[in-house]
């Protein structure tokens, strides 16, 4: 029996405000000429217990609520997530235009597209494209990776 | 009988060269604008050691163009791909998208296009004839004025979003906390930065609005992939017709004023004007319950506003020598490495100078109605490309312009932690609206809430010696209230009607 | 369209033969020249690369493209500087680092034959820009506009830099802090200011927390033996509104800050943080004269990192001093009223660089802030 959605997300919430706070805690101390009577804790804690309350709101409200179970995220999505986040991560090694044509190609075939003349122009014509647009006309240098620089 | 000054900016922008560099900086300024992460201001920094080797006048058009274009630029990709390209488009987005999505898109555009240039156009003129009366507004808003109309901007919360009003004050409060990351102003200390030193200076807004905005959206799509098939339709590429621009009409000119009057203020102007422009719009609407799902009242109205905040960011950086938004401050430095120094005088005796920016800023607002309007039935074509394709180029534009920004891979961790964040969110029924508006206003609530307990001997009724602030707080609470009351009041009509 | 184009070329030539030395326009070409890691420029570091004139730059004819190839090709083979300087500072554009650093840079740029970008790390007093410099090579291509922030920010311990760190360049400007009030205020001796805020504490407006504007401030109330209750701002633009609207009672503020409002008798400017009037408003006292031994000034001034090599900070050096012999800068000292004695080289610049350290440490002691 699964819980209702807003009930989740409530006791989810409630255990990022207490990791916050105690976060809080390891703030440096600072003399009280400096602090001027706010100290920096102030304004972040007065937030979190405002979360932490309206957490508690939601949590009651959800309890109270019919039951509806939280939908499955589509795998669709998850594997894009992944997608995305490998196409980030890898940056640092291969340099920003394989990351790209990563995604290019990785994507579309994931989304099921199915003409793939489209996927080979995109991962042809999108890097290309941020090249041209971006290092050649505005300048912006981008990371090239690890590898490439092992090379250089 | 022309004023002082008048022949001489005609004869002065009167030149194929300097109204080249016009036609250029409006150019430039809606391409720098639409692409996510390239911001006007910067473009406005990049161009400004070019613009020394010009005379001021043709340096201060060009500027001053780029400026009025970028602002409506970022309208465009905030309508096509949910991806604002300046943070003043984020209320834009709101709605813009939705009607991309029902095929609309060029609709959108063309009432973006039209709605900019008149929030422009009459700020220009607000500029031009009450620069110095207007610009003591800055003067009378101090901390505790900044604080109440931060708190002004977060009684929108409630109303802002469809989702449920708790939600929206979780997003807002979750926006808040982000705000807090970085080293504080007024004690020097660390908060939440973990030790990475490219959170020192905070987090920054673009990665953030990019992630909230187009990553999630991307991560939507995917989970709608097979349920709907995208309906290609070549009503996308339709203008607004007259019906719309009547419809509208009040719209852009409240969102007008509110856009002029908040940009005079020296603090993030344009998005705070674009969002209470949307506010506005969805408060004195017939049909408030359309807004977020593609209304065309809740594109005229923030775009009208955040055009309109960029003449009045120009009355103080004219009138005071205070800068009125980012933009405005780096114009303020190409007007002072030219010898300019703006203040009261320059109006008196700069007459010439403050004409040429008139009329720059006008040229500038003419010539992107045009590109906006022959660009709506081009750039509404994007609609149009297949989802499997747009969206991983979406991704790309997205990754690239939260890099640009500082070249920093910190910034791309933070735009796809928000885009993964804000889709498990938006799935639990947390729109990204809110969590912007509590970003935004974050830095300004905490330091103007500091700043006025010092002021005020840490007393809170100190607050209530400031009519401004009163006149805010009174603002807050009508906001708050004013939506539940209607909506008492309605069913209870409603009831008295069934009773009959 | 193509018409037009064209104009802007010849219009955009002209204008560069006549106020640019050529050879800063084949930049572009010699970037290219280059691998791509020799240049971490970033998007913001390279104003005189700018959108606009990479479009020009399009339209110059093949012939002089092979000039500047040939030209940018030897200059790229010379050592020290062969490509854009950045200089790195740390308040948002418009600021008095800001204007000061573009102002010395127009000459700077002719004298070194090379490009030069204003690099913006704003944020925290200076840290978020130390930071940045902290994690750049060592190579003369990085250069810190350094003010009496950041020094107290070492002094503090803040940030990842130490005082040694710093190796001095050249110094642009002394802006010594004026007390203001204003014109409408009760207090026209900085005595009566200092006596009013024996009843009730003075609500005195600077910058952040902990920098020299707030321990200046700190320190002459001290001296004084009177109280003051602090109002921390962004910048010097928002003190002055605040000043003009009422929410605060005094500032120190610099003359580049608010010339303007003195010599239009919007604010009354009660004494000058220094050892010397200055010339522009010589009626004003200065708080030594008035008894009181505390002067602070907004320094301002460039530097390396410690481990840079030498001949390429005198390279640097001479190159920064020409820049601020040239006429542009000394246009922007005496529109913002500012002495061009501050302008010193490397070896007064380094010896004050210690000193304004050993005082900040040594007022922030006394406060009790560090020990």
């Amino acid at each position: 029996m699964k819980p209702h959605s807003d009930t989740l997300v409530g006791i989810v919430l409630l255990i990022f405000c207490g990791i916050a706070l105690w976060l809080t805690s390891g703030f440096t101390e600072v003399p009280i000429i400096l602090s001027q009577n706010i100290p920096p804790t102030f304004f972040p804690r007065l937030i979190l217990m405002i979360i932490a309350g309206l957490s508690v709101v939601l949590i009651l409200g959800g309890l109270r609520s019919e039951k509806k179970p939280s939908a499955e995220i589509p795998s669709a999505t998850l594997i894009t997530a992944l997608v995305i986040t490998v196409a980030v991560a890898v940056t640092d090694f291969v340099g920003i235009f394989p990351a790209l044509f990563l995604v290019s190609v990785v994507l579309p075939l994931c989304w099921k597209e199915q003409r793939l003349h489209f996927i080979v122009l995109l991962a042809l014509s999108l890097p290309t494209s941020i090249y041209l647009i971006f290092t050649i006309i505005l300048g912006v240098q981008f990371p090239h990776g690890l590898i490439a620089d092992a090379f250089s | 009988m022309l004023p002082t000054g008048f022949d001489f900016a005609i004869s002065a922008l009167a030149n194929p060269f300097v109204l080249g560099l016009i036609g250029l900086g409006t150019l430039a300024g809606v391409l720098v604008g639409a692409l996510p992460g390239l911001s006007s201001s910067m473009a406005v920094a990049l161009l400004l050691p070019f613009s020394i080797y010009l005379d001021p006048i043709p340096a201060i058009a060009l500027l001053s163009a780029l400026y009025c274009a970028g602002t409506f630029g970022g309208s465009i990709t905030a309508i096509l791909i949910n991806a604002p390209g300046a943070p003043p488009a984020v209320a834009t987005a709101f709605d813009g998208y939705p009607m991309a999505v029902k095929g609309e898109a060029g609709r959108a555009l063309g009432m973006a296009a039209v709605a900019s240039v008149c929030g422009g156009i009459f700020s220009v003129f607000v500029l031009l004839f009450t620069a110095p009366v207007l610009a003591r507004i800055a003067y009378s808003f101090g901390p505790p004025e900044y604080f109440a109309l931060a708190v002004f901007g977060l009684s929108m919360l409630a109303s802002i979003s469809r989702e449920a009003p708790i939600k929206n004050l979780i997003g807002g409060c979750l926006g808040l906390t982000i705000a807090t990351i970085g080293v504080d102003l007024t004690t020097g200390v660390e908060r939440f930065t973990f030790g990475v030193a490219e959170l020192y200076g905070g987090i920054h807004f673009i990665p953030v609005l990019i992630g909230l905005f187009a990553v999630t959206e991307l991560l939507s799509q995917a989970a709608r992939l097979g349920k709907e098939t995208h309906s290609i339709t070549l009503a996308a590429l339709k203008l607004p017709t007259r019906e719309d621009f009547r419809r509208v009409r009040g719209t852009i000119a409240r969102s007008s004023v509110i856009g002029t009057l908040i940009g005079v203020l020296p603090a993030e102007g344009g998005t705070i004007a674009a969002m209470i422009g949307y506010n506005e719009a969805k408060r004195w609407s017939k049909v408030p319950e359309k807004f977020g799902k593609g209304a065309i009242e809740a594109v005229a109205g923030p775009e009208a506003a955040n055009n309109a905040a960029t003449g009045g960011a120009m009355i103080p950086t004219l009138a005071l020598g205070i800068p009125g938004s980012a933009t405005a401050a780096v114009i303020l430095a190409g007007l002072q490495v030219h010898g300019l120094r703006p203040g009261p005088y320059l109006f008196e005796e700069q007459p010439g100078l403050i004409y040429s920016i008139f009329f720059a800023m006008l040229i500038a607002n003419v010539l992107f109605l045009l590109i906006g309007l022959a660009g709506a039935k081009i750039f509404s074509r994007i609609s149009l490309v297949p989802a499997t394709i747009l969206w991983p180029m979406v991704f790309a534009l997205c990754f690239v312009g939260a890099y640009g920004l500082e070249q920093s891979m910190v910034d791309v961790w933070v735009m796809l932690i928000a885009g993964l964040l804000g889709f498990v969110l938006k799935y639990h029924g947390f729109g990204p609206a809110p969590i912007i508006m509590g970003l935004v206003l974050g830095g300004l609530i905490e330091t103007s809430l500091a700043q006025s307990m010092i002021i005020f001997d840490q007393s809170w009724t100190g607050f209530l010696s400031r009519p401004v602030a009163v006149i805010f707080f009174v603002l807050a609470l009508s906001s708050i209230f004013s939506s539940p009351i209607r909506m008492l009041f309605r069913s209870y009509m409603n009831k008295m009607a069934k009773k009959t | 369209m193509l018409v037009l184009y064209n104009e802007i070329h010849q219009y955009s030539l002209i204008a560069i033969q006549k106020r640019v030395c050529p050879p800063t326009l084949s930049l572009d070409l010699i970037h290219k020249n280059c691998s791509a890691r020799e240049f971490p420029a970033t998007l913001a570091n390279m104003p005189l690369t700018p959108i606009k004139k990479r479009l020009f730059l399009g339209y110059l004819n093949a012939s002089s493209i092979l000039v500047f190839l040939a030209y940018g090709t030897c200059l790229a083979q010379d050592d020290y500087p062969s490509r854009p300087i950045n200089v790195v500072t740390h308040t948002s554009p418009g600021g008095g680092t800001d204007a000061t650093a573009r102002s010395v840079m127009v000459g700077t740029k002719l004298a070194l034959n090379i490009d030069m970008a204003v690099l913006p790390r704003t944020g925290a007093g200076g840290i978020v820009a130390m930071n940045y410099v902290n994690n750049q090579p060592r190579d003369g291509y990085t250069v810190l506009a350094i003010t009496p922030s950041h020094l107290f920010a070492i002094a503090r311990n803040q940030g990842p830099l130490r005082i040694e760190d710093l190796v001095g360049v050249a110094r642009a400007t002394d802006d010594p802090s004026i007390v203001m009030v204003r014109a409408d205020s009760a207090a026209s001796t900085l005595e009566e200011l200092f006596e009013m805020g024996r009843r009730r504490p003075i609500k005195w407006g600077t910058t952040q927390i902990g920098g020299g504007d707030h321990i200046s401030a700190a320190t002459l109330a001290k001296v004084a033996n009177t109280k003051i209750a602090v109002v921390p701002f962004f910048g010097g633009g928002e003190i002055v509104t605040n000043l003009m609207g009422g929410s605060i009672e005094a500032a120190g503020l610099n003359l580049t800050e608010a010339l303007d409002q003195i010599r239009r008798g919007d604010f009354r400017a009660l004494a000058v943080m220094a050892n010397e009037r200055l010339a522009v408003i010589d009626h004003v006292p200065t708080t030594v004269e008035l008894g009181y031994d505390t002067v602070y000034s907004t320094v301002r001034g460039y530097a390396v990192l410690k481990g840079t090599p030498e001949n390429r900070i005198r390279i640097l050096e001479q190159g920064m001093l020409q820049g601020m012999h040239h006429p542009s800068y000394q246009d922007y000292l005496r529109g913002a009223g500012l002495s061009r004695n501050a302008i010193a080289g490397q070896e007064t610049w380094n010896a004050q660089i210690n000193q304004l350290y050993l005082e900040a440490r040594q007022a922030m002691v006394d406060l009790g802030i560090i020990r």
